[in-house]
């Protein structure tokens, strides 16, 4: 019996050992240990890279433990590298709803939906696609001997290159999302000055999301999102959504 | 001794300061007129310079008034020396006519009372006949009043869970000030209030001959029991209203040459009271009815009104197990507020999550408008379906329930059936606190591919491998060019021409250094054959002496080296060779085929 114990438990260790961060996640969340699960989860970002899946667990595992902040940034990175993920929207907006924060539309703001439906990285796929098209059908305009052929090319790489132009124009817009940043931690001030000592503005809850602007000392110049409340919040107590 | 002198200044010094500084106080009043008409006010000031002044306190003077003003503080530094000066003012004045005495009013400086001198002030009667106050009224409602009544008068009844529009208003004294201290709220639990507006209308209105300010919201009363009830809404308010009962002093017109006279003057002097009281709305009695049993669908939710199927959007490819976003709106008027969203039909296809939804306002009290409901379903058996939103709601007009279904929508739904939720096989039990929060979506089961946040855009400039795509795409242009020069007949001509030449020319060469005369000259010619053919356009074999004796003219260096070399060619005996001259005559014509 106790060879029999001694053996199961190596076996385990052996398995844990070799098995990916992203399933040792799993197994924790379906234990309910959600601190280890987030530990996995966020040893999985690390050493697999960022990954939209890995982005929702993460974000379900802190709204498990109440960890708002960190739960709204999860998910917000989850939407910003797959905008139509329907789970992470549906638990986001739920999330808001329960916080009482606003719902914030954050990606390509004043822009048309569909630019939002698709994800920067897929606006630059379009963009190289669209570039590499471009130079083929270019190159087969001027060196085909058809006349219909030369024509088809001609149009088809204006179109590229219409497609090429407006790709570029979207991430240019979309340049903006690089500033966006949650506020992890509960009830900060909004200040009206970078000192401890300012006064406050108003409070920005723990999942708040703001843009932000210029720094100075251990202060960040941040807009509320939606709205137009500005002021001074600790750099500490946020975190960008796009991580660089 | 030093010590001693020394002790003995700095004493004299300090009770020198001392008594300066106690001495330096001063306190001067002044009266701007000594003599003005009833009702109106003088400006009475009471200036201290010198130190730190309490407020004074003027003796009380039978029908004389006097108001205070306000403090004004200012500190002047002249020449290194710092002095504070306060000043006290008041106005004075009286509605009696008559000769008055300010009397010395005492002002504490620093500790120390110092006594100003009385002023004389002489009122007379102008005329104006108005030095009666005015009786204070009783009026019951002089703070105002309140009303509440339905938007449609000649309803009496009403059902539970409905929400009847309501108007309220408040009738407030037009020489009123007023600041709302509440909310508008039911004075009793039977009704509730819903979507009161945040601002009221303003307008003027005569009720029982009287003229009032008029506040009105619009909004909605619900029921909360069935049976005989009163509406009554009270909100709390802070009213100030003018004090009728001490006289009140206006500015004095006085010269009626100075400009600034208009421009400077008070303006009236009205004084307020404030009350803080509870408007309240007299009993509204409305007849409350419960929804009936009978007829009730399984599926009602609460919603009361009239209600109908606006839009709706359900994708038309499914795939089991995958959620997809469903959206519709409903429109009509009534209360949204209890209206859940209607259900995918046939309901036991789909497993739906509570999604988001949104109801905008198309009236003041949002009594209509339209709901906007987004979930996300997940279709549990694969095929192809007929669906739509089904809704059912009561319909207080016709007082009875209705059910309406949306428009149907053919859907396709691929994959294999879904596994219903079981009992987990394992050990594991499944996360308890997930199953606490209904409406989440559960954990994702496998990992994707890593992605990038900006991605290349961040990192990449778009720009730059724009301006490297339109480079390659300008080589093209040159490519073609450079092809068709490749292919160009003339140009291939020329060049074959070119080689055959200058190999005519090497053989030519080898045959001198071989000393092969008869070759040298069938070289030699070969090439100027060549050259000679390309301008003519003839075979280059076929060029004869006779030809270019006719082309070039018999003097021509070129005739002169076609005819030696037929010489060479065709003799019968050898000569002696003098290849320094053949070689010179060869450039000669060669030359004189270029030029």
């Amino acid at each position: 019996m106790k060879a029999f114990l001694i053996l199961w438990f190596a076996l385990t260790l052996l398995a844990q050992a070799g098995a990916p961060p992203f399933v040792l996640a799993q197994w924790s969340a379906e234990k309910g240990d959600w601190e280890q699960a987030i530990s996995s989860y966020s040893a999985a970002l690390q050493y697999e890279g960022p990954s939209a899946s890995v982005y929702y667990n993460l974000g379900f595992c802190h709204q498990q433990t109440g960890d708002a902040g960190r739960a709204v940034l999860a998910y917000e990175r989850c939407l910003a590298l797959s905008p139509r993920a329907a789970d992470a929207q549906n638990n986001l907006t739920m999330l808001r709803k329960e916080l009482s924060l606003p719902d914030a539309k954050i990606r390509a703001r004043d822009l048309p939906a569909w630019i939002a439906w698709i994800s920067r990285d897929e606006w630059f796929l379009v963009f190289l696609t669209a570039s590499v098209l471009l130079v083929a059908l270019f190159w087969c305009a001027w060196l085909s001997s058809r006349r219909n052929a030369r024509f088809l090319c001609f149009a088809a790489s204006a179109f590229a290159c219409t497609v090429m132009a407006g790709s570029a124009w979207v991430m240019k817009q979309r340049e903006s999302e690089d500033l966006l940043a949650v506020v992890l931690a509960a009830d900060q001030s909004l200040q009206l000055s970078p000192f401890p000592t300012s006064e406050k503005v108003t409070s920005c809850p723990a999942g708040s999301v703001v843009s932000l602007e210029q720094e100075h000392g251990d202060y960040v110049f941040a807009e509320l999102t939606p709205g137009n409340t500005r002021g001074w919040l600790r750099k500490d107590s946020l975190e960008k959504i796009a991580p660089r | 001794m030093v010590e001693i002198a020394r002790h003995w200044w700095a004493r004299s010094l300090l009770a020198a300061w001392l008594i300066l500084s106690a001495h330096g106080a001063e306190v001067r009043v002044t009266l701007d007129a000594n003599r003005i008409a009833t009702g109106e006010a003088a400006n009475f000031t009471i200036q201290v310079s010198g130190g730190r002044a309490e407020q004074p306190v003027i003796a009380a003077v039978p029908n004389l008034i006097v108001d205070f003003q306000g403090k004004n503080q200012m500190i002047s530094i002249v020449n290194g020396v710092t002095t504070q000066i306060v000043s006290f003012s008041y106005t004075v004045g009286s509605q009696v006519a008559g000769e008055y005495t300010i009397p010395p009013v005492v002002v504490k400086v620093d500790g120390q009372e110092l006594q100003t001198k009385p002023q004389q002030l002489v009122v007379f009667d102008d005329g104006s006949g108005k030095t009666t106050p005015d009786a204070p009224t009783e009026d019951p409602n002089r703070f105002g009043t309140m009303s509440v009544e339905l938007a449609i008068p000649e309803r009496t009844e009403i059902y539970l869970g409905e929400i009847a529009p309501v108007r309220i208003q408040a009738f407030l004294p037009m020489d009123a000030q007023i600041q709302l201290r509440s909310i508008i709220q039911p004075e009793n639990g039977a009704f509730t209030l819903h979507n009161v507006s945040d601002q009221p209308q303003q307008s003027v209105e005569v009720k029982d001959g009287k003229q009032y300010r008029t506040l009105t919201w619009f909004g909605g009363i619900s029921a909360t029991k069935a049976g005989t009830q009163s509406v009554n809404l009270s909100v709390k308010a802070m009213v100030a209203l003018p004090d009728r009962s001490k006289p009140v002093l206006r500015p004095r017109l006085g010269d009626p040459n100075d400009p600034f006279r208009h421009a400077f003057g008070r303006g009236a002097q009205v004084r307020y009271t404030e009350n803080d009281v509870t408007l309240r709305s007299a009993d509204m009695p409305l007849t409350v009815r419960a929804l009936p049993e009978e007829g009730k669908p399984a599926n009602f939710s609460g919603a009361v009104g009239e209600f109908a199927f606006d839009a709706l959007e359900i994708p038309a490819q499914w795939k089991t197990g995958e959620p997809q976003r469903v959206a519709l709106r409903i429109k009509g008027s009534g209360n949204f507020a209890t209206m859940k969203a209607p259900e995918l039909s046939p309901a036991d296809l789909w497993k739906w999550y509570p999604g988001q939804d949104q109801f905008t306002p198309g009236d003041i009290a949002s009594f209509s408008g339209s709901k906007v409901f987004q979930y996300n379903a997940i279709a549990r058996r694969n095929g192809e379906y007929d669906v739509a939103f089904a809704l059912s709601y009561f319909d207080p007009k016709q007082a009875k329930y209705l059910t309406i279904a949306s428009d149907g929508k053919r859907v396709s739904i691929s994959g294999d059936a879904m596994q219903e939720e079981k009992a987990p096989t394992t050990e594991v039990a499944a996360p308890a606190s997930m199953e606490e929060t209904p409406g989440l979506m559960p954990l994702r089961k496998r990992n994707d591919r890593a992605a990038f946040f900006a991605g290349f855009a961040g990192r990449v400039n778009p720009f730059l491998l724009g301006g490297i795509a339109l480079f390659f795409s300008a080589l093209a242009p040159a490519a073609a060019w450079w092809r068709r020069r490749l292919q160009d007949p003339l140009l291939r001509e020329r060049q074959q021409r070119k080689k055959d030449i200058a190999q005519a020319l090497a053989e030519a060469q080898q045959h001198v250094r071989a000393e092969s005369a008869a070759l040298y000259w069938e070289s030699a010619r070969r090439a100027l054959q060549i050259q000679l053919a390309a301008q003519w356009r003839v075979k280059a074999h076929a060029i004869s002496l006779h030809d270019v004796a006719k082309n070039c003219g018999a003097d021509s260096p070129v005739t002169a080296f076609f005819r030696e070399a037929d010489r060479w060619s065709y003799a019968s005996t050898a000569q002696e060779a003098d290849w320094s001259r053949w070689q010179s005559l060869h450039q000669q014509a060669l030359q004189s085929i270029d030029s």
